[in-house]
């Protein structure tokens, strides 16, 4: 395999610039490296940068700390429990304003 | 879907907060702006409504305070965007709340700012309120929270 640059980074994850005609003729070869022992590969065109595979797992460690913890937050925070519809709830706050400003407006 | 920009109503943070049969597609909708898939702007007349509909339980003031600060942390971090409405948009909510008829009704004027501020920032305003989709039809940029679709699975 064709591999312009290959360098370990700072986590000692593999990470290899190839070109394009490398990637299409070895794209299974490159999948299983990527899935099976982490690699990144950075596909290049004529010395550009064009597009980087990295294993479906990893693509969530690409988010923040802050994203990560609100995600957290979103799938854990206690529901509060009401036999009404909070919809018509709100609904009727709406209306119930709506015939105060009427009434205000008729005096 | 077409649009990357949402509008949220107040409703949409009641059905999560509430555990409410659309729970799930309003948590869908707050994971893809988490995940910046998308963009939501609110009214800053939303917390004031969460507020007064949380307000009315009793029971449970240590989960109300969790909700809100959760909505508060949202805005820090830039997940929510919280405007205040300006004059033109007060404006094209008095045209919205104008319409309607006697026998469909009126939108009212708080549902009609939501929607304004969506239709001048070119953005869908998502909304469980069936009844105020059907009077407002004409003026499109809404959308029913049911049909809510994850931005991912666009092709």
């Amino acid at each position: 395999m064709t591999h312009i640059v290959s360098m370990v980074n700072k986590k000692g994850v593999m990470e290899r610039v190839i070109d394009v005609t490398t990637a299409r003729r070895q794209l299974g070869t490159l999948l299983d490296e990527v899935f099976y022992k982490g690699d990144i590969i950075t596909i290049e065109r004529k010395g550009k940068p064009l597009a980087k595979i990295i294993a479906f797992e990893e693509t969530d460690s690409q988010l923040s700390s802050e994203q990560h913890e609100l995600l957290e937050e979103l799938h854990s925070l206690p529901t509060i429990s009401t036999d009404q519809n909070p919809t018509t709830i709100l609904r009727n706050i709406r209306v119930q304003k709506r015939i105060k400003a009427k009434v205000n407006y008729a005096k | 879907m077409q649009n990357d920009r949402f509008v949220l109503d107040a409703n949409v943070f009641l059905e999560y907060i509430f555990d409410r049969e659309l729970q799930e597609n309003a948590k869908q909708i707050l994971q893809d702006a988490i995940l910046k898939k998308i963009q939501l702007l609110v009214p800053s007349l939303l917390l004031d409504e969460i507020t007064e509909v949380l307000s009315g339980n009793l029971d449970n003031l240590e989960a109300v305070k969790n909700h809100l600060k959760y909505i508060e942390k949202l805005a820090k971090q830039g997940v929510l965007q919280i405007i205040v409405p300006n004059t033109e948009v007060r404006m094209k909510a008095i045209e919205i709340a104008r319409t309607g008829n006697a026998k469909s009704g009126y939108p009212d004027l708080t549902d009609s700012l939501y929607h304004a501020l969506a239709i001048l920032n070119d953005a869908v305003f998502i909304t469980n309120d069936l009844k105020h989709i059907r009077k407002v039809k004409k003026f499109s940029h809404i959308k029913e929270l049911s049909k809510y679709e994850n931005i991912s699975e666009k092709p």
